[in-house]
Formats: C-alpha cells, structure tokens, sequence
C-alpha cells in the first residue's frame, strides 16, 4: 500500500461514463512521458488502468453514470502508483481473480490483464462511507 | 473509433479503425454478428486499430464463436501490434485465426 505522504504527481476526477476512458488513457500517458517511461511501459500502465476503470464502470457502479472514479498518481521510488477510487458498494476481493484462460469466453479478462501488466494490485482500506480503493503499480526503472 | 464493411472475394471485410474501447465495441460487436446473422463469413481487419480493451476483444471471441456454432468463417487479419499485445496477454492468438493480409485470409480459409 502507498504511504499518504508519497509525492502526489497529479489527481482528477472522472464520471462513471465509457466516454470518459478516453481521456483517462491520455491523463496515464501524458504523466508517464512526463516520468521518461519507455513506449511498453507506458503502454502496460495506460492498458491496466483502463481496465480497472471499466471493471468500476461496469462492475463497481453497474453502468449508473454519476458514479465518481478518482484517479491519484502518486511516486514511490522506482514505481508509479495508480490510486483508483470509487463510491460503489465493496468489491468481494474473492471474485477478484484471473480466471481460467483455457476457457474461451466473451469478457473477463481485466483482472488477468491487470496482473499480467502491473508488477501490484492491491485493494487498500476503502473511504470511510463506502467504496472501493485500487492501487496498482509499475516499477519504470525498466 | 471508425467501422466499416465491404464485401471482397467472398467475405465480408469488417475494418476497425482507431480506439476500440469500452465505449465503442458495441458498435463493433454489432456490426460483427449484425453480418454473421446474415450468414456471411467474415474477416476483422485489425491493421489500423491503435488501441483494443478486453471489450473489444470480447466483440471479437462473440464473433468467433458464433461464426463457428454457426459454420462461417471467421478470421483476424493485419492484427496492429496494439491488438496482437491484448491478444497475446490473453492467449487468444492462438485461438483466433490469424492472416498477415486479406489476400492470405481469402486464399486459405
């Protein structure tokens, strides 16, 4: 988990909308340009955060529209942490897990993408109401 | 994201072009199977897509899967690297058939 007092390199706020996506791509790789990320690297970290953003979409607030998703990049070291919060009822971790790739199916595939990208994703201690908190990381040092 | 079908040599050439995320692959998934239901097989082209979500590529698996319940043919060609890199994290270059062009398609399938 990222301590609170990492340096925070930039946080904004989006809807719960698949429109938004987008530009969620673009706030991941303008910050890890910005850090001197290669192309791959960069790419992982755009890749893994658009996934967690639509399993929140999807998933955290099925498909409701005014739903929050706050995005905090933080630095910690030779890593780049994604802070995702959502306002939706609490994920069962249980379910959170890559499933079976052997068996050819339609969707399901963010968490094993997720993992396969990030060096870590971790569910951390949600917003005091309700909610979810998502920190993924990516070590840049290459 | 930009769609849009032609018939060639039999097939019907669907071309995704663009970012195929969350947002768009409705519109893929239902031009894909809008064509598969008139039982006409189809190749995707890949080849200017710049980005694919796991929502693009679940259009896609529909795709595939109905084309073969259904015996159509059904294939990937031009896979850009941006989709053959969400196609391999999910093992899925193995499942789908893949051409480098639509003349390689056409001549084998």
């Amino acid at each position: 988990m990222a301590d609170a007092d990492l340096p925070l390199l930039a946080q904004k706020t989006f809807n719960s909308q698949s429109s938004e996506l987008q530009a969620i791509r673009q706030l991941v790789r303008e910050l890890m340009e910005q850090q001197g990320c290669t192309e791959k690297i960069c790419n992982d970290a755009i890749m893994a955060v658009n996934e967690a953003c639509m399993n929140i979409i999807q998933h955290a607030y099925c498909g409701e529209p005014d739903g929050k998703i706050i995005i905090e990049i933080l630095k910690d070291n030779n890593y780049i942490v994604f802070r995702l919060t959502d306002f939706g009822p609490p994920v069962d971790k249980r379910k959170c897990k890559s499933r079976d790739l052997d068996k050819v199916r339609p969707g399901g595939l963010g968490i094993h993408l997720i993992q396969s990208l990030m060096d870590e994703m971790e569910f951390v201690e949600p917003p005091p109401a309700n909610g979810n908190i998502l920190e993924l990381r990516k070590n840049i040092s290459g | 994201m930009e769609c849009n079908a032609r018939s060639e040599s039999g097939f019907t050439v669907i071309s995704l072009q663009g970012e195929v995320d969350l947002h768009y692959s409705p519109k893929a998934r239902e031009i894909i199977l809008k064509h598969l239901n008139d039982k006409q097989h189809v190749l995707v082209d890949l080849s200017s897509v710049d980005y694919i979500d796991s929502s693009g590529v679940a259009s896609l698996v529909e795709g595939f899967q109905h084309a073969r319940t259904h015996t159509l043919k059904f294939a990937l060609v031009g896979v850009s690297d941006a989709a053959m890199q969400i196609l391999q994290l999910s093992r899925l270059d193995k499942v789908f058939p893949i051409y480098a062009g639509l003349s390689d398609a056409v001549s084998q399938l």
